[in-house]
């Protein structure tokens, strides 16, 4: 994403696309491995009631998620705007601030709920 | 993709790699679980100061963030 908003402040509009459709692509697949883990869990009984911390990964990781589809829709106005040329500059600095705000959220997130709790 | 970024993205996954061989190989010791968030923390600061820009931004705002971090980092160090 920050690459996008680099190709786009130097006027390298194609550049930026494709740096935005591997962005895309990047939440697209964190979406398809957070529904096969969200399948597997509820597969094995992992359920929001199970216990305080299924209560608290589900609630937290299911905002994160609806954070990252919203995400996507943002950034795919994104990619219509930069392909008519229509895109302002605030527009795509708006953005990319939502989607690192996405990415900061999970860099706090995934530690605390896979790799220390 | 010009070098300060395709640097940021290596040092990022690099230290993604270290935090789950730090995660997968020692046990649930506290000073292991501080290791894990001071990690996430460095990748938090480089995201934050290389890819939201915000080493351009008013000074509120660098404050603002690193004290959440640290909050954040503590509270979780003392509740477990």
């Amino acid at each position: 994403m920050a690459t996008t908003v680099h190709q786009f402040k130097t006027n390298n509009y194609q550049k930026a696309s494709l740096y935005l459709n591997i962005t895309m692509f990047g939440g697209i697949l964190f979406l398809i491995l957070k529904s096969v883990e969200y399948y597997l869990k509820i597969n094995a009984g992992y359920t929001i009631g199970y216990n305080s911390f299924f209560t608290f990964y589900w609630l937290l990781t299911g905002f994160h998620v609806i954070h990252v589809i919203v995400g996507l829709v943002i950034l795919l106005f994104m990619q219509n705007g930069i392909k008519n040329k229509t895109a302002l500059i605030e527009d795509v600095d708006a953005s990319a601030a939502f989607w690192h705000m996405c990415d900061l959220i999970w860099l706090l997130l995934f530690p605390t709920l896979y790799l220390i709790l | 993709m010009n070098k300060k970024n395709m640097y940021t993205l290596g040092l990022l996954i690099i230290l993604t790699i270290i935090t789950a061989f730090f995660s997968n190989h020692f046990g649930d010791f506290k000073y292991i679980i501080f290791t894990i968030l001071l990690l996430s923390s460095i990748k938090f600061l480089l995201v934050v100061f290389n890819f939201m820009e915000i080493r351009h931004a008013h000074p509120f705002w660098k404050i603002s963030i690193i004290t959440y971090l640290i909050l954040f980092v503590g509270i979780i160090t003392i509740i477990i």
